[in-house]
């Protein structure tokens, strides 16, 4: 199809600017600019514009292309029905190859009297098919009366002839009923949920005086309407007298029974059998034809459809965003304003001109930038790697505009944090292996839509999945696990001292590292001798809890120093000494020193140190000694061992605690000092710092909705940074609030934090010993048996075991700790961040 | 043969795969008797134990016993320490012995699984197939519908 004249094509690109004005993410780029575009529409085109733009139907307030807006609407309408009969029947409906453009207006006007021509052709179709349905269905119905009140008749015929005293029916010559006072019947259908309720009914009006029979109809018959089943009981009513049989017809009509004639002689009823009969197939035929023709129809409808309803949404689109644009006054051209990123301009012009050129108009659409104080809403440029993280980082809070965007080391440090706890080599190379799929085959998953929600969550996140399962297979082999089985592929450092007569005669032997250690240690990670020892836990434990520690310190730092990007972007200097100086030594005086404690201690402490103090019975808990050091108390140490790692640690410790304590008032009392100082010198501020004028400069038509909408996207994202940055308007006592509460929170959080940064070893700890008891529970089933009968149990066994891998270790706990993960980015990491 | 759907085959055949893979390692570990593996074999502990007690009873009443007659004698307790010394050796053996079967065990059962693959793989191409087919019928009925 030919390109679209230069007003849809540049709306067709503005669909997709405004999608960037109303995202509020974070932005990128050189300052997002304000952007108007003005088109000049040549003559014939413009006709089709006018026309309905100078309805004069339409009042001022309402959108110019309303009308448009409603056609879709409309056509919307009639694609929605074509497609649900199109489902009714089961005709497949083939993908498009390649979607097709929006059509312009000429063709849609031509669409629109297709689908108008289709749609009534489906719906008389379906009607004359109800109408067609429901003759037939009578026609069954009636059929069936005939046939069951057969059987009535003849059984009653022969139970007359016996006792001709009982007899109620009107037999062939009739006269015998008439001499007994008329008996008279009435057949009909009746819904069989109903017949209950019927009997009774008709039992009570006529005080017992009629006698009923039924048969059930073994065939469910079709609702002409609704296509449902319905299931239905044949009666026939016996009664005596007129004035009874208005009764029961009234009855009938009230339970919804339908009546059918059913002459009283038998060669009668045979023959009308045969007449119904002839006739239902007629009709038969008749109905298959037509639902032939339907089939038909509807199966070349439904190759259009997709495309069609494509063409009607992006039609509808341009028309929404053309709703958006101001009319010039001249009403000769439309006007937008939206922003768009800088490096994006080009790409906008050359649209501009291309769609100019299409459609041939003398004067090209054109694009100013305006100069305006407002600020931009924030837009970061991510691709399909970067999209996943970005949206962690978004679900957590969006930045104002060119805050720095933490997303890029959540790439790195989201997957490692997910790794020390889910660390297990085996595990990680299932996730990895999932993730690797997803991705090679990123093209075909992605064309294939699904509504199923959580195969949606994991093809999103796909990229994420595949970092995680990499880094667990380091954590993984750095823990020396993989299903809970450690390798020793660089050879045990560990030997065994004893000889076979001691081993023989002990239980559990410990190993004292000064014989069985070989000084060196094992190349990476930890030694595949652990996983035999009893005290494996402990060690483990030990190890992996000041890990944690190690590794929760340092993102703190981290997320802290991110803060002066912003301190500086935001032209806040001050706060960098105020502020951040203080916090960052606050955590690094106590808890970086807790930190280096840990590493001097695994330095220090050896079982052949020469000096007595720095042997293995004498080192001292990091825990105790940090407690020690905030409350200024002492423990007395053990005999032969000193109370301290070296020497002057108490006057450094006693001088670490003064000097972070310091740090507390300063934190407190010195930004709202700095802004009570500054805030008595005279102010020189700009007149007029707020949402400027978006229209400074160019001559334009008064403000209207699309201005409204922009100024909001960028409205959103700001009250984040007004706290800190307008704080000259705040009154003194406020900004006193604000930097107690801000003061507070980081001191407590630091230790709620530090604590938090737990759950790593924590949910380390628990993945390591659920994957142990599944292999010792499960696996090691198959394991225990010598003869072949242990071959067929490890196959039962593996089976299970693989399963319960999957579903608990690998789904479960990924889960449970890809959570934990994002709890500690969360809180930990950004909340240090931006405060 | 049609015997399971697609879902279910494509199912045992990622587990069988998995099988093959893991078990056929294990296996080898086995094979070559790695320690870490060694708490899953049969062990015969109770010989273990209960060698030890009675070495250790048997030396504590002999002890007793020489006590009170009033003399020493090393050269039982040097016997009881070669039982145990020959004990500890039946004891490697019998471990040894089962490493070798449950390496052997293990691939029997990646056998096994390798089976399980060959029928997974045929439950899959036979369900590929018939779907080939269904969209052939469906396209061709198409085409007739536009005819």
């Amino acid at each position: 199809m030919q390109r679209n004249f230069a007003a849809v094509k540049l709306v067709t690109n503005m669909s997709q600017w405004r999608k960037i004005v109303t995202r509020t993410g974070r932005r990128k780029g050189r300052g997002a600019l304000n952007l108007r575009i003005a088109s000049f529409l040549n003559n014939s085109e413009r006709q089709s514009f006018i026309r309905c733009t100078l309805n004069p139907d339409v009042n001022a307030f309402q959108r110019k292309f309303v009308n448009e807006v409603r056609r879709c609407d409309e056509m919307e309408r009639k694609l929605r029905y074509i497609e649900v009969e199109v489902h009714k029947d089961g005709v497949h409906i083939p993908d498009v190859q390649e979607p097709p453009r929006a059509p312009n207006p000429r063709a849609i006007i031509d669409l629109e009297a297709h689908l108008e021509k289709t749609e009534n052709e489906i719906l008389e179709l379906s009607h004359n098919a109800v109408n067609l349905k429901q003759n037939y269905l009578e026609l069954t119905e009636l059929r069936h009366v005939l046939e069951k009140t057969e059987a009535f008749f003849t059984e009653q015929e022969e139970f007359g002839m016996e006792s001709l005293t009982k007899s109620l029916i009107s037999d062939e010559t009739g006269q015998q009923a008439a001499a007994r006072g008329r008996l008279g019947f009435v057949a009909g259908v009746v819904q069989r949920e109903r017949v209950p309720a019927f009997e009774r009914m008709l039992w009570r009006i006529s005080r017992g005086n009629v006698f009923l029979r039924r048969a059930e109809l073994e065939k469910p018959l079709e609702d002409p309407a609704t296509g449902n089943e319905l299931h239905k009981t044949v009666f026939v009513a016996f009664f005596q007298g007129e004035q009874l049989k208005t009764r029961i017809k009234k009855v009938c009509s009230g339970f919804h029974a339908s009546l059918y004639p059913c002459p009283p002689s038998n060669t009668e009823r045979q023959n009308m059998v045969k007449g119904v009969c002839t006739r239902l197939e007629d009709l038969n035929m008749v109905l298959n034809q037509t639902s032939d023709h339907r089939q038909r129809v509807l199966a070349s409808v439904a190759k259009e459809l997709t495309s069609w309803t494509i063409m009607v949404r992006k039609m509808k689109a341009i028309y929404h965003t053309l709703n958006l644009f101001n009319m010039d006054v001249t009403k000769k051209c439309l006007i937008g304003e939206c922003w768009v990123p800088t490096a994006d301009l080009p790409n906008v012009q050359k649209a501009l001109a291309d769609g100019s050129n299409a459609c041939g108009s003398s004067i090209p659409s054109f694009l100013n930038c305006i100069e305006t104080a407002e600020e931009p809403p924030t837009f970061n440029r991510t691709n399909r790697f970067t999209r996943g993280f970005q949206n962690l980082i978004d679900a957590y809070g969006v930045a104002s505009y060119r805050e720095c965007n933490p997303a890029l080391y959540t790439i790195i440090t989201f997957p490692f944090l997910f790794a020390v706890m889910f660390g297990d080599l085996g595990h990680g190379i299932i996730m990895a292996m999932f993730g690797g799929w997803m991705v090679t085959n990123e093209k075909k998953l992605g064309a294939k839509k699904t509504k199923n929600e959580i195969w949606n969550i994991f093809f999103a996140g796909r990229y994420i999945i595949l970092l995680m399962g990499c880094f667990s297979m380091y954590t993984g082999f750095v823990y020396n696990d993989m299903f809970s089985i450690s390798l020793n592929v660089f050879g045990s450092s560990w030997s065994i001292p004893y000889d076979n007569v001691t081993m023989e005669a002990n239980a559990a032997l410990q190993l004292d590292p000064r014989d069985a250690y070989s000084k060196k240690p094992y190349f990476i990670g930890i030694d595949p001798v652990w996983q035999t020892a009893d005290n494996k836990i402990i060690f483990l434990n030990s190890y992996k809890m000041k890990l944690s520690i190690i590794f929760g310190v340092i993102h703190m730092i981290f997320g802290v120093c991110m803060s002066v990007f912003n301190y500086n972007f935001f032209r806040r200097r001050y706060s960098i000494i105020l502020e951040f100086l203080p916090q960052l030594v606050f955590l690094c005086l106590l808890f970086l020193y807790m930190v280096f404690m840990m590493f001097f201690k695994w330095v220090a402490y050896s079982t052949d140190s020469e000096d007595e103090a720095y042997r293995q019975g004498c080192a001292p808990s990091v825990l105790i000694m940090f407690i020690n050091m905030m409350l200024f108390s002492k423990t007395e140490p053990q005999p032969g061992c000193k109370e301290f790692m070296f020497e002057g640690q108490s006057t450094l410790e006693f001088a670490f605690v003064l000097v972070a304590l310091c740090c507390i008032p300063i934190m407190l009392l010195g930004k709202p000092m700095y802004i009570l100082a500054t805030k008595k010198k005279p102010d020189v501020k700009e007149p007029e710092q707020s949402n400027g004028n978006v229209n400074q400069g160019i001559e334009l038509q008064e403000t209207t909705d699309i201005e409204g909408q922009i100024d909001q996207a960028p409205k959103s994202s700001a009250p984040k940074q007004d706290e800190g940055g307008h704080g000259h308007d705040e009154p003194f006592g406020e900004v006193m609030i604000h930097q107690a509460i801000h003061t507070i929170e980081y001191v407590l959080s630091t230790i709620s934090h530090t604590a938090s940064y737990l759950r790593l070893w924590a949910l380390s700890l628990a993945h390591a010993e659920l994957s142990e008891v599944l292999w010792s529970m499960v696996l090691s089933f198959g394991l225990k048996d010598d003869n072949y009968v242990g071959a067929i149990k490890l196959y039962i066994a593996f089976c299970f075991w693989a399963l319960f891998t999957l579903a608990i270790l690998v789904m479960m706990e990924g889960l449970s700790a890809f959570l934990h993960t994002l709890r500690l980015h969360w809180y930990s990491f950004l909340l240090n961040m931006h405060l | 043969m049609k015997v399971c759907g697609p879902k279910l085959s494509l199912c045992c055949l990622v587990l069988s795969v998995w099988g093959i893979v893991q078990l056929t390692l294990m296996g080898v570990f086995y094979y070559i008797e790695a320690v870490a593996l060694l708490e899953d074999i049969p062990l015969d502990e109770s010989h273990n134990e209960t060698t030890v007690f009675n070495i250790e009873e048997f030396k504590r009443m002999a002890q007793l016993g020489y006590s009170q007659v009033g003399i020493e004698s090393v050269t039982l307790i040097e016997d009881a320490a070669e039982e145990k010394a020959a004990n500890g050796k039946d004891f490697l053996q019998v471990t040894t012995k089962n490493y070798k079967a449950i390496a052997s065990n293990c691939w029997i059962a990646a056998t096994m699984y390798f089976v399980t693959l060959l029928i997974a793989v045929s439950q899959c191409v036979w369900a590929q197939r018939i779907q080939r087919a269904a969209q052939e019928k469906l396209e061709e009925e198409g085409c007739e519908d536009t005819k």
